[in-house]
């Protein structure tokens, strides 16, 4: 009974990790869409940047984790500053160049990191939370605590954000129609750079604190990019709410299919449930149709 | 004002025509130790994992071909058949995949002309380059543990590492006298060759020492969220967690990963080995974990190639790296000796080598009786343990 127990406990402490990760990942890439309608593919890329750089003024520059997470960050975001205007801008509410050109950003910025760091696994060392808690027999590594206590903050942040705030009211009338939020006068360039740098700074940031749990490659954007993805179909594209849901199931259910059945069963079994949710509702779950 | 421009313009000109006239020189003198200007190239071809978990292996093969490479050109190059040739490393990624090995190799022996091959390491690369060279004809001195490397591509190919066949008996024969407590065994394993072909030999090595293997899953190779897994494999109440061959990258995540989810009894690697990258990854979650390792770096006759690689290169320098610096050794005396390029000349005086010199001992080829060639090198190995986040040699076998 005792280790039934701790079993249920220890996937659902895993879960709400994969949760709060997925969660972390999913937000920038759906605000995006939802705001400026790019299908950021370099999105992965991004992420892998935040982890890169993360390790950079860690590791190398030997700076203290919070800070080097923040600089990390900040580094990706003024990069991506530059990105914006050559590389988004053009394409603001034209879905499939958009695509296009990230897709090329995404795989220049790839090979980018292959230059500046080689191919080989890096680690950001020492590792900032070695200590392990303990719960109801199941273990909670510090590391993972750090990941679930900032993505709850950086969602509360936003709601309050998009709800309480002028420049998020702005954002949320220039999602619903861009025109008539043009005629109330509001700029719509200042809020897509706004839209797009929290994109930007959240993938950076994402990347930075699950980097620390994991080994930072340049290609690790990819499985980042694809779990955006599945979240975004799940929940529904462009939607908030959506994607914390959508994160919310896939880490749960991830951790429980993963530990019970094992991991082929859980990948097929994901495939498989999205194919029928876009087959019955292609919005996602909370998403709206768009023309 | 004008006489300052013409000044300056006269500085300019004089300091390239220097320049001009003593580069040559510099150039001459310096080259003055290594072949001759105008000797031909000799590619000597280098595969191995550059990417992925693999990477820490690919970086000993090309480190280690280099400094051997490095070795030779510096004394004026390797002359064979009357021809002094500058040696020249061409290293392809194979991604520690087979289709990256095939690739790899084709490159090399279409494309570069390759006739002589350092590398891979695993089995999965190896076995997908040596269907090419061998029906090239081009030599391979490789590491990749699977049987059938030699048993069915042992005419051109020679194995420089002891593999699982070797040691994972007497290996579970240490921890049956050393753990004596210890009665389960779990394997977590990437779901390709390592899974299918080598674990198995070492399920058996452990079960003749009277252990019960109670967990062996696969996993899909990059996968970095362990946990689930390792969950699962918790239930069984494992007391011996063996890594086997996984690459030191994904060893690294599996130690960090399992203490981080409550796993508090023994974690081994009979395999890799990669111990320098786990410490790296895992941090002071890595201590007590132990390890097969196939190089004691504290070694008498070790230490001049240590100090001759920290000279030329930074980071760690993984355990592989002198058994290709070593392979690397062998080829090239064995071209001084045959005096020839012939594939099937270099192969005999390699095969007659037995007694040559390297920091392993004297070069010893074995297995007949198991692949049916004496194509495999017989060394020594270690047991490793991290303690207080270093690594320390605790047994010679």
């Amino acid at each position: 009974m005792a280790s039934s127990l701790s079993l249920v406990t220890q996937i659902a402490i895993n879960g709400l990790a994969l949760s709060a990760e997925y969660a972390m990942i999913a937000l920038g890439f759906t605000l995006l869409f939802g705001i400026l309608r790019i299908v950021n593919f370099a999105h992965g890329s991004l992420f892998m940047l935040g982890a890169m750089f993360t390790y950079e003024f860690c590791t190398v520059f030997h700076l203290p984790y919070f800070e080097a997470l923040l600089l990390g960050a900040l580094s990706v975001a003024a990069l991506g500053l530059l990105l914006e205007r050559i590389a988004y801008r053009p394409f603001y509410g034209r879905e499939l160049q958009g695509i296009i050109a990230t897709l090329g950003l995404a795989i220049m910025l790839q090979y980018a990191a292959v230059i500046l760091w080689g191919q080989q696994p890096l680690s950001i060392s020492p590792t900032p939370f070695p200590a392990v808690l303990h719960i109801a027999g199941a273990s909670l590594p510090s590391g993972q605590l750090v990941i679930i206590v900032i993505a709850t903050f950086l969602l509360l942040a936003f709601y309050y954000f998009t709800r309480f705030t002028k420049l998020g009211l702005a954002l949320r009338v220039v999602a619903e129609d861009p025109e008539i939020a043009q005629a109330q006068g509001i700029h719509l360039n200042v809020v897509y750079v706004a839209t797009f740098l929290t994109s930007v700074l959240l993938a950076a940031l994402a990347g930075g604190l699950i980097g620390q749990q994991y080994t930072l490659t340049p290609s690790m954007g990819t499985d980042a990019l694809i779990k955006a993805f599945i979240i975004v179909i799940l929940g529904g594209l462009g939607s908030v709410p959506g994607s914390i849901l959508g994160s919310v199931l896939l880490g749960l259910g991830t951790s429980t299919l993963d530990t019970l059945f094992g991991g082929n069963i859980a990948e097929v079994t994901w495939f498989v449930a999205i194919i029928v949710l876009l087959a019955v509702r292609p919005s996602g779950l909370l998403g709206r149709s768009h023309g | 004002m004008l006489n300052l421009v013409r000044t300056y313009r006269l500085l300019l000109a004089t300091t390239v025509v220097v320049g001009l006239l003593v580069a040559p020189l510099a150039q001459a003198s310096s080259k003055t130790a290594g072949p001759p200007p105008n000797a031909p190239t000799l590619p000597i071809g280098g595969v191995g994992p550059l990417s992925g978990g693999g990477g820490a292996w690919g970086l000993a093969v090309e480190r280690g071909l280099q400094l051997a490479i490095d070795d030779v050109n510096s004394s004026g190059g390797l002359r064979v058949g009357g021809t002094v040739y500058r040696l020249k490393e061409v290293m392809y990624d194979d991604n520690y995949t087979g289709v990256g090995g095939a690739t790899a190799a084709t490159r090399l022996v279409t494309a570069d002309g390759a006739k002589f091959i350092i590398g891979s390491i695993g089995s999965p690369p190896v076995l997908g380059m040596l269907p090419i060279t061998q029906a090239h004809h081009v030599i391979v001195l490789s590491d990749g543990f699977a049987s059938a490397i030699l048993r069915k591509f042992g005419t051109y190919n020679f194995r420089v590492v002891p593999t699982t066949t070797e040691f994972a008996p007497p290996m579970a024969k240490w921890l049956r006298e050393h753990y004596p407590a210890a009665k389960t065994v779990g394997f977590i394993s990437p779901n390709d060759e390592i899974g299918q072909i080598l674990v198995p030999e070492i399920v058996k090595a452990y079960q003749a020492q009277g252990f019960k293997v109670v967990f062996n899953e696969n996993y899909a190779r990059g996968t970095t969220d362990f946990t689930p897994l390792l969950t699962r494999m918790m239930e069984q109440k494992v007391d011996i967690f063996d890594l086997n061959s996984n690459a030191p990258g994904d060893a690294g995540l599996l130690v960090k990963q399992a203490r981080q989810v409550g796993y508090k009894n023994l974690i081994v690697q009979t395999g890799g080995p990669g111990i320098g990258q786990v410490v790296k990854i895992a941090g002071p979650l890595a201590n007590g974990f132990i390890s097969y390792d196939n190089f004691d770096p504290n070694d008498v006759a070790a230490k001049h190639f240590v100090a001759e690689y920290h000279a030329k290169y930074q980071g760690v320098m993984d355990s592989y790296t002198p058994y290709m610096y070593t392979a690397a050794q062998i080829l090239f005396e064995a071209l001084r000796r045959a005096n020839s390029l012939n594939a099937n000349e270099v192969v005999s005086t390699i095969d007659h080598m037995d007694g040559y010199p390297t920091m392993f001992g004297p070069v010893q080829w074995t297995g007949q009786r198991v692949y049916g060639v004496k194509h495999q090198l017989a060394t020594s190995f270690y047991i490793a343990k991290v303690i207080d986040g270093k690594v320390h040699v605790i047994a010679k076998i």
